[in-house]
C-alpha cells in the first residue's frame, strides 16, 4: 500500500495495486501511473448514487481465492447502465466483477491475441447477436451489442476510458455459465472472459448496510 | 442476524428508497432499485420515465388509470425463504387472455417474477444459461425433461413501477414455454435477444400469506400445476407394490404348505328304502384349522338337491353345521335351448380344527314331477385347500386405490393438456 500526492489538488491518494488508474476522491482527477510519475488526464464524475450492496472494500471469494473491491467504474448505454467493480486478489492478480439487473460477473483480461477469427480493423464494431467466435480455445455467441459511454468512477481501475469516449461493448455468452465482454474503442480493443457468479458463492463482507433489508444468511461469513 | 449484522460496515445503513418527482405532474414516486432500474411509472399520471441517469426524464405521456394492482407496489413478502419487494407490475395478455407479472428486488439477490394467472401464481427467476433445445423439441434443464407447451405472442398492455428494462404497453415478443411440473421454462425472443426465465408453480396460500393478496379460486389447470393425484401416487405406489409382495409371499406360503388332500366320500342315495341320513367317515384332518371343500355332484337334469350336512368331531362331538345345494334345468322356447344352474355345488368349511370326523347328510330332492331323483350324488371331501378368494379379494383391494388414483392422474393431466394446441390428449 502507497500513498501518492494527487498531481491536481496535492491531496493523498491510496494505491493498493498496480492497477494503471486511479480516481482522486477529492478532486475527481482520473490519474494514470506512467513509471514512477503520476499523471493527471482530465476529470471523471463520481458514481451516481445506487442501492448496491457492494462498496469500496466489500471483501468475497472467487474458486477459493480472496479478492477485494478497489476501484468502480459505472457504464451507461442508451437504455440503462451498470457497474464494474476492479477485484484486487490476494495474489495481486486483477479482475473486474460486473453487476447488472442484479447479475453478477467475474471476468479477467484475456491476451488479444487468443480471439478468434481475428479481427480486422473496424470489423468487432459490427458484431452482430448470433455472431460466433473463440477465445482461448472456448466457443462464444454473440448476444449484444451495445454503445457504452462512461459515467462515473472511483477507486483504483485496471482501464477506464477517457471521458466522451464512444467504446462498444459486445457481450458473449459461452457454454453453461461462461460470460465474455469484448471493448471496443478507436485505439483498443480488449477482451475479457469469465463467468457469472452467485452471490451466495462469494461469501462476501464488508457489505453495504441497506436500510430495511439484511444479507441472504448463506452470503455472509 | 449478527453474522450479517458483523459482516456489513458499520457506517449508518444506506437509505433503499429514492423520492423523485414526476416531471410530467410533479407527484413524487419512490425509486426502490437505484442503479438497476431504468424505467419508472408515476403512480399519479401512470406517465412512464426514464431514471437510468441522475435526471429524472419523461418518456411517455399517460393519462389513463391503471386498474388497482392486485399487490399495491413497494409490498414486500417472504417467497422461497427471501424477502422480496414488489416494484413493478405488468399486465400482457394474447388475444385477449390476459395475466399480471410483478417485478420483485432484492438489492442482494436482484430480480425475480411473481406472475399471476386465473388464480394460479408462479414465481420466475431469469436463466444465466444459454439453453438449447434437442432436436426433437424437448429441452433438459437441472435433470429435468420438458414439453414444449405452447407458443405465443404476448403483448404488454400497460406497465406500472419500476423495471431493469424499458417496457412500453404494446411491446410483443415471442413465448414459448417447456413444462416438467412444478417447473416450466419461458423463452421469450425479441429482436437478437433471446431470455430463458424458470417459472416454479406457487400453491396460491404460499403468495396469499407472503404478501397478504386475495386469490381468486382456480378454475383450470395451469400448464405446470403439480397433479395432485400424482403426489398421491407416488407415495401410494410404493405401499401398494410392498402390500401385493407381501400378499403373494403369503399366498406361495400357503399354497406350497397346503396338502389339498383329496378324500374320497363314495355316493349320497335317494333310493327307496335307504335312510335319508347316512354318515360318511370317519376320516382324520390332520392340518391345524384347515380350510377344506365339499364338492357334491350329480347328473341333474330338471331337478334340484340339498344336503344338509353336519361334519363332527368324533372326538369332542363338536358339529359344523352346512348346506350344499344345486340345481339344474333346461328346455327350449322361442329363442332357443336354454339352461340355468349346476350339476354340481362346492361348500367351503375354514378354520376347521385337526381331528377325525364324520360327515352326516341328510339330503332331500325333486323332479319336474315333485319326485325324488334317482341318480346318485357323490361326495367329495379336499383337505386344507389353497384359499384363492381371499387373496384375489386383497389383490383387489391393494389394487383399488392405485387404480383409482391413476385415472384421475390421466384425468388431471387430460385437463391440463386442454389448453394446449401440443396435447398428446387430442387426437382421441
Amino acid at each position: 500500500m502507497a500513498n501518492r500526492p494527487c498531481p491536481a489538488c496535492g491531496a493523498s491518494v491510496q494505491f493498493r495495486s498496480a492497477a494503471p488508474y486511479a480516481v482522486c476522491p477529492y478532486c475527481q482527477s482520473l490519474l494514470v501511473r506512467r513509471d514512477a510519475t503520476l499523471e493527471s488526464i482530465g476529470r471523471v464524475a463520481d458514481v451516481p448514487e445506487d442501492f448496491s450492496p457492494l462498496q469500496l472494500n466489500t471483501a468475497g471469494v472467487f474458486e477459493g481465492r480472496r479478492f477485494t473491491l478497489i476501484g468502480r467504474i459505472r457504464k451507461a448505454w442508451e437504455q440503462g447502465s451498470w457497474s464494474e467493480w476492479c477485484a484486487l486478489f490476494d495474489d495481486q492478480r486483477l479482475g473486474w466483477l460486473a453487476e447488472a439487473q442484479g447479475d453478477l460477473v467475474m471476468t479477467f483480461e484475456r491476451p488479444l491475441e487468443q480471439l478468434t477469427p481475428q479481427p480486422k480493423p473496424g470489423a468487432l464494431a459490427r458484431a452482430k447477436p448470433g455472431n460466433n467466435l473463440t477465445i482461448e480455445g472456448r466457443r462464444f455467441t454473440v448476444t449484444d451489442v451495445k454503445a457504452v459511454v462512461l459515467l462515473g468512477a472511483q477507486g483504483e481501475l485496471i482501464s477506464c476510458p477517457p471521458k466522451g469516449t464512444a467504446m462498444k461493448s459486445i457481450d458473449v455468452r459461452g457454454p453453461g455459465m461462461e460470460f465474455g465482454t469484448i471493448e471496443v474503442t478507436a485505439d483498443e480493443t480488449s477482451v475479457f472472459t469469465g463467468r457469472f457468479v452467485e452471490f451466495a458463492e462469494c461469501r462476501f463482507s464488508g457489505l453495504r448496510a441497506l436500510e430495511g433489508w439484511t444479507p441472504p444468511v448463506a452470503a455472509v461469513r | 442476524m449478527s453474522a450479517s449484522e458483523s459482516s456489513v460496515a458499520s457506517a449508518a445503513a444506506a437509505r433503499t428508497a429514492k423520492v423523485v418527482s414526476c416531471p410530467a405532474c410533479g407527484a413524487s414516486l419512490t425509486l426502490r432499485a437505484l442503479g438497476q432500474s431504468v424505467m419508472a411509472a408515476c403512480p399519479s399520471c401512470q406517465s412512464q420515465l426514464d431514471v437510468s441517469r441522475a435526471d429524472v426524464r419523461l418518456i411517455q405521456r399517460y393519462r389513463e388509470q391503471v386498474t388497482k394492482l392486485r399487490i399495491p407496489l413497494g409490498t414486500r413478502g417472504v417467497l422461497k425463504g427471501e424477502r422480496f419487494e414488489v416494484i413493478g407490475a405488468m399486465q400482457r395478455s394474447v388475444s385477449g387472455y390476459r395475466w399480471e407479472e410483478y417485478l420483485l428486488f432484492n438489492p442482494y439477490l436482484g430480480f425475480r417474477w411473481l406472475v399471476f394467472d386465473a388464480g394460479h401464481w408462479n414465481f420466475g427467476t431469469m436463466l444465466r444459461e444459454n439453453l438449447s433445445l434437442s432436436p426433437s423439441g424437448t429441452l433438459e434443464y437441472g435433470g429435468r425433461k420438458f414439453t414444449k407447451f405452447q407458443s405465443g405472442k404476448p403483448v404488454v398492455d400497460w406497465a406500472v413501477g419500476e423495471f431493469y428494462w424499458r417496457v412500453t404497453a404494446g411491446d410483443r415478443v415471442n413465448s414459448s414455454d417447456y413444462i416438467a411440473p412444478p417447473f416450466m421454462l419461458s423463452l421469450e425472443k425479441a429482436d437478437d435477444e433471446y431470455t430463458w426465465t424458470q417459472l416454479e408453480y406457487l400453491e396460491p396460500d404460499e403468495v396469499e400469506a407472503a404478501f397478504h393478496v386475495h386469490s381468486p379460486a382456480r378454475d383450470n389447470v395451469a400448464p405446470n400445476q403439480p397433479n395432485p393425484a400424482s403426489r398421491a401416487m407416488s407415495r401410494v405406489v410404493q405401499i401398494a407394490l410392498t402390500a401385493l409382495v407381501l400378499a403373494i409371499g403369503v399366498q406361495v406360503f400357503t399354497a406350497v404348505r397346503a396338502r389339498s388332500s383329496t378324500i374320497s366320500l363314495g355316493n349320497y342315495s335317494f333310493e327307496k328304502g335307504v335312510a335319508p341320513e347316512q354318515v360318511y367317515g370317519p376320516f382324520t384332518f390332520d392340518a391345524p384349522f384347515s380350510l377344506n371343500e365339499l364338492t357334491a355332484s350329480a347328473g341333474l337334469n330338471n331337478s334340484w338337491v340339498e344336503l344338509d350336512c353336519s361334519l363332527v368331531n368324533t372326538v369332542t362331538g363338536e358339529t359344523r353345521e352346512f348346506t350344499n345345494a344345486f340345481s339344474f334345468y333346461q328346455g327350449s322356447d322361442s329363442d332357443g335351448p336354454w339352461s340355468e344352474g349346476d350339476r354340481h355345488d362346492t361348500s367351503l368349511l375354514p378354520t376347521i380344527p385337526a381331528g377325525t370326523y364324520n360327515l352326516v347328510v341328510e339330503g332331500a330332492s325333486g323332479d319336474d314331477h315333485d319326485q325324488r331323483i334317482q341318480q346318485p350324488v357323490s361326495l367329495s371331501l379336499t383337505h386344507d385347500v389353497v384359499p384363492w378368494r381371499n387373496f384375489w379379494l386383497a389383490v383387489l383391494a391393494i389394487v383399488a386405490y392405485p387404480l383409482y388414483l391413476a385415472l384421475r392422474v390421466h384425468a388431471f393431466e387430460r385437463q391440463r393438456w386442454s389448453e394446449s394446441d401440443l396435447s398428446p390428449y387430442s387426437s382421441d
